[in-house]
């Protein structure tokens, strides 16, 4: 297991151990965040959709700026990374 | 460099993306007396201070840590020695006053930080049972907090404030009397 990985696992696990006790939006913020992280893992191992995973960082990033804050913009926004990983070949 | 008090007050925020510059012991140590001048219920000064600035232990806590974002070259771990309480405390103490002491402190170590340019977050979504084997904290330590400390890669606005009329009551905190 690579370090990013174990990273990667561990958030996750972490996550799921204290969530219990945090505002019910850290939940979404805790999987935008996996996503990112797993993303980055799959393009430092040279992942033949590059350029996909690139444009779904992005939307996922910009879906997080309006996690915990309003609640149908986030809705609306994750529309696109759903969308983008359809597509995805 | 050092700016008036007002101005650190309102430059202070929530760090969550560092550069690597590293931090000096020196400099952390002032940050920590300033910590040390915050009050504490009945005099207890039970916070204890675990700092890690080893970048492979930081990285250690990091990972057991999802409210830590940004890679801080630092992290202050904030705890209560239980058994001052034991010895000088009271149940208040341990049900609310040794974390009301922590957080004062910390309060004053990030507005130190502030004062220096420094960035720094308070974070209270870790797991305690990791983060106390990673810094081998002892069981009679309970760890109320942790600080990320670094120079922030940006700066970023403050979140807006309520309004004062909204926080602020005279007198009494009956709202119909407003």
């Amino acid at each position: 297991m690579c370090e990013d990985e174990k990273e990667l696992l561990a958030y996750l696990v972490t996550s799921a151990a204290g969530l219990s006790g945090e505002p019910a939006y850290y939940g979404q913020l805790r999987l935008l965040d996996a996503a990112g992280k797993y993303i980055r893992i799959l393009q430092k191992n040279g992942n033949q959709n590059a350029e996909e995973l690139e444009q779904i960082q992005r939307s996922l990033l910009e879906a997080r700026k309006c996690c915990g804050k309003n609640e149908s913009e986030f809705s609306e926004r994750m529309q696109k990374p759903v969308l983008q990983l359809l597509d995805l070949q | 460099m050092h700016v008036e008090f007002s101005d650190v007050i309102q430059k202070r925020r929530s760090t969550r993306k560092f550069t690597d510059t590293r931090i000096s012991r020196d400099v952390i140590k002032e940050l920590i007396r300033a910590a040390q001048m915050a009050p504490t219920a009945s005099n207890l000064q039970a916070w204890r201070f675990i700092v890690a600035d080893d970048l492979v232990i930081v990285k250690q806590v990091c990972m057991f840590s999802p409210g830590i974002s940004g890679h801080p070259p630092v992290v202050i771990a904030v705890a209560s020695d239980l058994r001052e309480v034991e010895e000088r405390g009271s149940e208040n103490s341990i049900r609310y006053g040794c974390m009301m002491d922590a957080a004062m402190a910390a309060e004053n170590l990030m507005l130190a930080a502030a004062d220096r340019g420094l960035g720094t977050c308070a974070i209270k979504s870790y797991n305690p049972t990791a983060v106390k084997k990673i810094l081998r904290i002892p069981d009679y330590f309970r760890l109320e907090l942790l600080v990320t400390l670094g120079v922030s890669e940006n700066e970023t606005a403050a979140p807006a404030r309520k309004p004062l009329e909204k926080v602020l009551f005279w007198n009494s905190g009956d709202e119909r009397n407003v």
